[in-house]
């Protein structure tokens, strides 16, 4: 069967970690996550989750975290920002 | 915890509440892991069917009877348990559903209806189309049965006489003519044989069909006697009256005088219109009466006689349309005078014997 992340770093040139985290974000409704290790902030307004080597911030409005599951999150609201913060 | 179970809309409302959900197969893990955590205050809700299952006991009875309704539903729908039979006029419904009982399942699934048409279009010979389907759980049976001539029935009666009379028309259509025009006959005469006699001399049974017409006598008849004792009322009545109560006597109102001769009269009413105490009142009039002789001259009350007889003779004329003659005889013997009169009209006088 296809797979969409995959294919994408089958192709990248850059020097991409298969086993690192993917985000899919849809429509700027819907973000989902796979290879978290843990949620680090959780409000309506900011979502932290936890990566390796640091953390994925999440700000918007009137986010949900509709799934939690051991390595992947879903989260409905206005999405707005994602950004990665790495470990100092 | 999301390590352990999948968890959905998780929703912190407060800084420091949190609600969440997860699949019912994970709320004892997730309950033991919110024991071990060091939080405040924590409970579960509960949804979905299961939970309605569960905490619903007082509602347990009604779960309950509601099953074992549908249990019984489920078993009972499976069966036929009624059947109609409709077009049947020679075969007897009962002896279709004597024989599809005995012959064939009571569960629908195990039915063969084409097999049971096919059978019973087998069994009964006077069946000539039949048709089952199944509607709920009532067996319908349409069948259309055989017309059969009754020539292949081989029901060969004569046309007898219905009266008496004077044959004056015969329009022969089959069989063969036993009076003619002109003979006199009497109820119950054969009139036409069901059968022909062929150019071999051999006897041939046919169906025996004819328009046979004929003078029909209506008599009626009226006794004059010169001296006569009539018993006529004289006025005088008297009541007696009584009030009972399922049959039972319980008032009587009786007069002490009684008339030498008297006819009563009895009328009996409801006094009331309840069926707890039905009140019957029971009133018997007495009619005094006393015998009167009478002397007539016949001649002076002829025409009334006359008209006597001839009501009599229309009370018994079956068809009073097509009289064609009447006239009226008189007969004198001692003290006594007899007025008869006679209604002749055309009729038709065949009719099958099936007696």
């Amino acid at each position: 069967m296809f797979n969409f992340f995959k294919e994408i770093i089958g192709k990248a040139d850059a020097d991409v970690l298969p086993n690192s985290f993917n985000i899919v974000n849809v429509a700027g409704k819907l973000l989902y996550l796979e290879g978290h290790s843990g949620l680090q902030e959780l409000s309506k307004e900011v979502i932290v989750v936890k990566i390796k080597g640091g953390c994925v911030q999440i700000c918007g409005q009137q986010l949900l975290l509709s799934e939690l599951s051991e390595n992947t999150i879903k989260i409905v609201g206005k999405i707005c920002k994602v950004e990665q913060l790495e470990k100092v | 915890m999301a390590k352990q179970c999948q968890l959905f809309e998780i929703d912190r409302s407060k800084k420091n509440e949190i609600s969440f959900l997860c699949p019912y197969a994970h709320h004892k893990k997730i309950k033991t892991i919110l024991k071990d955590a060091t939080l405040t205050e924590w409970q579960f809700q509960h949804f979905g069917p299961v939970t309605m299952l569960t905490n619903g006991k007082k509602y347990a009875g009604l779960f309950v009877g509601f099953a074992i309704f549908a249990l019984f539903y489920l078993v009972q729908s499976q069966f036929v348990i009624r059947c109609n039979v409709y077009g049947n006029k020679q075969v007897q419904q009962c002896e279709i559903v004597q024989f599809v009982e005995s012959n064939f399942p009571k569960r629908k699934s195990k039915i063969n209806l084409e097999q049971m048409q096919f059978s019973l279009m087998k069994r009964f010979d006077q069946i000539s189309f039949c048709s089952c389907i199944i509607k709920g759980q009532t067996l319908l049976v349409s069948i259309k049965e055989k017309v059969v001539p009754e020539e292949m029935i081989g029901n060969f009666a004569p046309i007898v006489a219905k009266y008496d009379g004077r044959i004056t028309k015969i329009a022969l259509v089959s069989g063969t003519v036993t009076v003619k025009v002109g003979d006199v006959v009497k109820r119950g005469d054969i009139l036409v044989q069901p059968y022909t006699i062929n150019s071999a001399g051999q006897k041939m049974e046919v169906e025996a069909d004819a328009k046979i017409e004929a003078d029909v006598y209506w008599q009626g008849s009226v006794d004059h006697y010169d001296k006569r004792i009539e018993v006529v009322r004289t006025g005088r009545v008297f009541e007696n009256n009584q009030i009972m109560l399922w049959g039972l006597e319980i008032y009587k109102y009786e007069k002490s005088k009684t008339f030498e001769m008297y006819e009563t009269e009895i009328s009996i009413n409801p006094l009331s219109k309840n069926i707890i105490f039905p009140f019957i009142l029971k009133k018997t009039k007495f009619y005094e009466l006393k015998e009167v002789h009478i002397e007539s001259n016949f001649e002076d009350v002829r025409e009334e006689y006359v008209e006597k007889a001839k009501t009599k003779a229309l009370e018994i004329c079956e068809s009073c349309d097509t009289i064609k003659e009447e006239f009226y005889t008189v007969r004198h013997l001692a003290g006594v005078t007899i007025v008869n009169y006679c209604i002749i009209t055309q009729e038709e006088i065949g009719e099958k014997d099936v007696g």
